[in-house]
C-alpha cells in the first residue's frame, strides 16, 4: 500500500538522510524523500514537523548538517537560493515577497531585468516578456500594475509566473493557495498540473489535506522532523494523513444551542461608507458565530469598524444592551471587547520582541506594580498561558520572528486571554496553520465559550465553519446576504449565499 | 563551570549587550588614557569639564531616544535650544523679568512647541521627519528674527546663575543632566507608560490592535524632546552668558549618532536609554581625549565617524539573533547560546534576507 522510495538517482530531487540542527530542536531527523519529473508531491505535517525546514534545505538558504541533495543524481551543495535558482530550483514562500510599490513586471524580474547593451532596463521588452509569461499561465494581468493593487488570489499568481520566469525544473511551492479563494485555486491546479504534464517536478507543501487530494500524485507526511510515511494519493485516504501528523483523528463537536441568553453584542443597520453598509446582527453570550464569505466580502472592515480601527458613517452599535460608542481599539477594550486581526505579521506580532512581552502588551496593567513593570508578573502570566496553550518555544525570552506560524497564533490567542474579554472577535483564527494546532485552537475557543465568553469567528474556511459555528451569518460585497444556524448549514447553502446567489437579508 | 566557558560566556554577552560592551570599552579607553596623560586625564578640572561639555547633549539626547525607540525622530531640538536661549535672555536681559517667570515661560513655550508638532505627526500623520525638519527651519527663522540676527549677550549674574552655580564642585548643568538622566533611565528602563514605546517602535499598528494610546504617546514623545531642548537651551545661555544663535547647528544629528552608537535603531524598538546614555558618554569621551593628546582635531569627526559605521554594521549583524527584549540582562544563557550559534551558522552561509528568515521549524 505504502510505496518504498524509488531509486534516488532517477529523481529530479531528492534529499537523502537529511540532517538538520538547531540550538534545542533537532529539526530534521535522516529525512529522505525523492520528488520525480512529472509528479505532484505534496509534503505535508504539523507545525514543526520540518517542513519548511526541509525546504529550506533543498533550496538553498539552509545547508544540512548532514546528509546529500542530489539533483538529477548529482550531488550538489548549494550556498545560496541564487545557486539553488540556477541550478532549476524555483520556491514560491507562503509570505507574500512582492513589493507593493513595483509594478507586476518588475516584480517578476527583480534583480534580473532586460537590459540595454548601454546599461538602463529595456522596459519594453520588460513588459512584454512579463505579460508573454503571465499569458502562458492563462492570466491576463497588466504587468504595468502595481502589484500592490492585486487581488492576493493575483498576487499569488504572480509570486508563482516570478518562480517560473527562471524556468525551474523543480518546483517548490509552501501553501499556494493560502490566501486565495476557490475559483482561483482552481485556476492555479490547472496551471500546476499543466507544468507537471510538462515534466516540472512540483513540490507542494500544504496543511490543506482536500487539495492534496484533489491536486497531488503522492503525499510524504513528517511529524517531529521525520518522515513518517510516503504515499500514492490514490492508495490512501485523510486518515492515514492525519494519523501520521498528528496520530489521532479529528474531532468535530457542536454545543447545544443558547436560544435565551442575552445579546451581548448587538450591531444595527452599520455603514462605513465605501465597504459595507446596512450590516446588523448579534451576539449572544456563549455562543459561536461565524461569519463567512469570501475574500473582500467586507466582513473584517465591519469588525475593524466594531473595535473602533475605521470610522463609521452610519449604524449603532450596542455591548451588553448599552448604546456604545467606540473610537478607538482602548474604548473597545475597555467595554470588554478583543479582536485578533488576520495578518498577524503586519497587525498582530511583535516579531523582534520576544514572546511574553508579545502576551502581555495588551494586559500590561495587569503586570503593573505602582507605575512599574513586574517583570515577575510578566513572567509568570507568560508562563501559565505558554504552558495551558502549549506554545512550543525553547523560552517565553525568544523572539517572536523564529515561532512556526500555528505558535505565532497562539501567542496571539494567549495575549487575548490573558486580557480576558467577553466578546473576543478572531480573524481567520488558522490561516496557513496545520491540522493539529487547528484543532488546538478550536478547542480554546470552545473552552472560552463554556467559560461565558462570546466569539465572532471570521473564516472562509467552510469546514471551520461548519464544524465551529453555533450560527452562520454569510456576507457578499458589504452586506449580509444570510442567516443560517450551524446544525442546519451545508457547503452549498453558504457558498450560495457567499455569492449573492441566494438574496434576502437575514433575520435580524 | 571552566573558565574557558565563563570567558566564552563574558564575549557573548559583550557582544550581545551594548551597555554592558559599551561600559567595557568606555572603561579600556579611559585607562589607555589616563596611563598616556597621567595627571591630566583623571583630574577633577578635566572630568568635570568633560561632563559640563555633555550635560546640555546629554538633556538633548534623553529626549531624542524617547522618540526613535518611539519610531519618530525630532530634528528641530538644535534650532529650538537656539529659539529658547534666546527668548530666556531676552526675557532676562530686555524684558527684565525674573528668573523663575523667565524660565518657566520658556520652558511652557517649548512644550507648547512640541504640543503642535506631536499633534501634527500624531493626528495628520506627517512624517516626523518632514514635519521636524520644517519646524526648525522655523525655529531657525523666528530666532534670527527675534535676535536681530546678534547673539543675546551681557545676561547678568542673575541670568547665569542656573548655569554657573557650584554644587560639591560640579556646575548645575552637570546636575541637571544627572537628575533627567536617572528620571529617564527609570522611565524607560521600568514604567509601564514608557515602555510602551518599544511596542510602538516596532509594530505600530499592532500596538494601537493591543490598546496602547499611539497617537498620545508619540505626542507625549515630542513634548519631552522639545521641553529638554528648551531646557537645555536655557542652561547654555546661562553657562555662556551668552544666547548664541547658533548653539545648536549640529545637535540634531549628533544626538542621534549619539544615540545610535549606544545601540538605538533609526527604525524604532530597539534599544536601550542606558545604551543612548552611554553612547553620549562615549562620544564626549573622544572628543576629550583629541584635545587633551592635542591631536589634530580634524581626525576627530573621521574617528567618531568610523566608530559609528562600525556600530551600525555590527548592529546589523546581531539583529540577526533570536534574543527579543527591550530590556537588559534579562534574557536567558540559553538564548544567548542560541544567539551566537545562530551567528555562527550565518557566518558560513549566505545572508538571508530578514524577511526571508525561516523559522526553526
Amino acid at each position: 500500500m505504502v510505496e518504498s522510495d524509488f531509486g534516488t538517482s532517477q529523481a529530479a530531487l531528492a534529499a537523502v538522510n537529511i540532517e538538520k540542527h538547531f540550538p534545542g530542536v533537532q529539526a530534521l531527523k535522516g529525512v529522505s524523500v525523492s520528488f520525480f519529473a512529472g509528479e505532484i508531491h505534496a509534503v505535508c505535517g504539523e507545525n514543526g514537523a520540518g517542513k519548511s525546514t526541509l525546504m529550506h534545505v533543498l533550496s538553498g538558504v539552509y545547508r544540512a548538517d548532514k546528509g546529500e541533495i542530489l539533483l538529477q543524481g548529482t550531488p550538489v551543495g548549494f550556498h545560496s537560493q541564487r545557486e539553488a535558482n540556477q541550478s532549476g530550483i524555483s520556491i514560491v514562500y507562503q509570505e507574500r515577497s512582492l513589493v507593493p510599490g513595483l509594478t507586476v513586471g518588475e516584480n517578476i524580474f527583480a534583480g534580473r531585468q532586460p537590459v540595454f547593451w548601454w546599461g538602463p532596463v529595456n522596459w519594453k521588452r520588460l513588459y512584454s516578456i512579463a505579460k508573454e509569461l503571465l499569458f502562458t499561465l492563462g492570466f491576463d494581468i497588466d504587468p504595468r500594475q502595481l502589484a500592490g493593487d492585486l487581488s492576493p488570489a493575483l498576487q499569488q499568481i504572480v509570486e508563482i509566473a516570478k518562480a517560473l520566469s527562471i524556468k525551474p525544473r523543480v518546483l517548490i511551492l509552501d501553501e499556494p493557495t493560502a490566501t486565495v479563494t476557490e475559483r482561483e485555486t482552481a485556476a492555479i491546479f490547472q496551471l500546476l498540473r499543466e507544468l507537471s504534464a510538462g515534466g516540472m517536478a512540483i513540490v507542494y507543501i500544504s496543511h490543506r489535506l482536500p487539495e492534496i487530494f484533489e491536486i497531488a500524485d503522492r503525499v510524504s507526511v513528517l511529524k517531529d522532523g521525520s518522515l513518517t510515511g510516503t504515499a500514492s494519493v490514490r492508495s490512501i485516504d485523510e486518515d492515514w494523513i492525519i494519523k501520521r501528523m498528528v496520530g489521532r483523528e479529528l474531532y468535530t463537536g457542536r454545543a447545544p444551542l443558547l436560544l435565551a441568553s442575552p445579546k451581548v453584542l448587538e450591531v444595527s443597520r452599520l455603514s462605513d461608507g465605501r465597504k459595507f453598509s446596512g450590516v446588523s446582527f448579534f451576539l449572544r453570550q456563549g455562543e459561536i458565530v461565524s461569519f463567512s464569505g469570501l475574500v473582500g466580502a467586507g466582513r473584517t472592515e465591519v469588525f475593524r469598524t466594531v473595535f473602533g480601527l475605521e470610522k463609521k458613517s452610519s449604524g449603532d452599535v450596542q455591548v451588553f444592551g448599552k448604546p456604545a460608542e467606540i473610537r478607538n481599539p482602548r474604548d473597545a477594550i475597555r467595554l470588554g471587547l478583543g479582536y485578533m486581526p488576520e495578518d498577524r505579521k503586519e497587525q498582530g506580532l511583535f516579531l523582534e520582541m520576544n514572546v511574553s512581552e508579545n502576551i502581555v502588551v495588551a494586559a500590561l496593567k495587569k503586570c503593573q506594580r505602582f507605575v512599574e513593570i513586574d517583570n515577575r508578573k510578566v513572567a509568570h502570566y507568560s508562563e501559565t498561558y505558554r504552558t495551558r496553550l502549549k506554545i512550543s518555544t525553547p523560552s517565553i525570552r525568544q523572539k517572536t520572528r523564529i515561532l512556526s506560524g500555528g505558535n505565532q497564533q497562539k501567542v496571539m490567542l494567549a495575549r487575548w486571554l490573558l486580557v480576558n474579554p467577553r466578546i473576543l472577535i478572531v480573524d481567520e483564527p488558522t490561516r496557513g496553520i496545520d491540522v493539529g494546532t487547528k484543532l488546538e485552537i478550536y478547542e480554546i475557543l470552545r473552552q472560552l465559550r463554556r467559560e461565558g465568553s462570546s466569539i465572532i469567528v471570521i473564516s472562509s474556511d467552510l469546514p471551520e465553519v461548519l464544524s465551529i459555528s453555533d450560527r452562520i451569518y454569510v456576507m457578499w460585497n458589504g452586506k449580509i446576504t444570510g442567516e443560517v444556524m450551524g446544525s442546519e448549514a451545508t457547503e452549498e447553502i453558504l457558498m450560495k449565499y457567499a455569492s449573492g446567489m441566494r438574496s434576502g437579508e437575514g433575520k435580524a | 563551570m571552566t573558565i574557558r566557558r565563563l570567558l566564552n560566556d563574558a564575549g557573548r554577552q559583550l557582544l550581545v549587550r551594548r551597555s554592558l560592551s559599551l561600559g567595557v570599552f568606555i572603561a579600556i579607553y579611559g585607562a589607555i588614557f589616563s596611563v598616556a596623560f597621567p595627571g591630566v586625564f583623571l583630574s577633577f578640572y578635566n572630568i568635570s569639564s568633560m561632563l559640563l561639555n555633555m550635560s546640555s547633549k546629554l538633556m538633548i539626547v534623553l529626549g531624542m531616544t524617547v522618540l526613535l525607540i518611539g519610531g519618530e525622530v525630532d530634528l528641530s531640538v538644535g534650532w529650538n535650544m537656539g529659539l529658547c536661549g534666546v527668548i530666556y535672555a531676552l526675557m532676562m536681559t530686555k524684558g527684565g523679568l525674573p528668573l523663575g517667570v523667565a524660565v518657566a515661560l520658556t520652558v511652557v513655550i517649548a512644550m507648547l512647541s512640541g504640543l503642535l508638532i506631536g499633534i501634527i505627526v500624531a493626528y495628520l500623520r506627517v512624517n516626523s521627519f518632514i514635519a521636524t525638519l520644517g519646524a526648525g527651519l522655523i525655529y531657525y527663522g523666528l530666532e534670527f528674527n527675534i535676535s536681530g540676527g546678534q547673539s543675546v549677550a551681557h545676561l547678568g549674574p542673575n541670568a547665569t546663575a542656573i548655569g554657573m552655580v557650584k554644587v560639591l564642585g560640579l556646575q548645575a548643568p552637570i546636575w541637571y543632566a544627572a537628575v533627567l538622566m536617572i528620571v529617564f533611565l527609570y522611565l524607560m528602563g521600568r514604567t509601564r507608560v514608557f515602555r510602551q514605546y518599544f511596542y510602538i517602535g516596532f509594530n505600530r499598528e499592532a500596538a494601537r490592535l493591543s490598546g496602547i494610546p499611539v497617537a498620545e504617546m508619540k505626542i507625549i514623545g515630542f513634548v519631552i524632546s522639545s521641553t529638554l531642548a528648551g531646557f537645555a537651551g536655557i542652561v547654555s545661555a546661562a553657562e555662556y552668558a551668552n544666547a548664541m544663535l547658533l548653539v545648536g547647528q549640529n545637535t540634531a544629528l549628533n544626538s542621534i549618532m549619539a544615540a545610535m552608537v549606544g545601540g538605538v535603531s533609526f527604525t524604532g524598538g530597539t534599544g536601550t536609554m542606558a545604551g543612548a546614555v552611554l553612547g553620549t558618554f562615549l562620544i564626549a569621551l573622544i572628543n576629550n581625549s583629541f584635545v587633551i593628546g592635542n591631536v589634530n582635531s580634524f581626525l576627530q569627526p573621521i574617528v567618531i565617524g568610523l566608530i559609528l559605521l562600525g556600530v551600525v554594521i555590527l548592529d546589523a549583524r546581531l539583529s540577526r539573533t533570536s534574543i527579543g527584549g527591550m530590556s537588559k540582562g534579562e534574557s536567558s544563557v540559553k538564548s544567548q547560546d542560541l544567539a551566537t550559534q545562530n551567528e555562527k551558522r550565518e557566518g558560513g552561509n549566505a545572508v538571508i534576507p530578514t524577511d526571508r528568515r525561516p523559522s526553526t521549524k
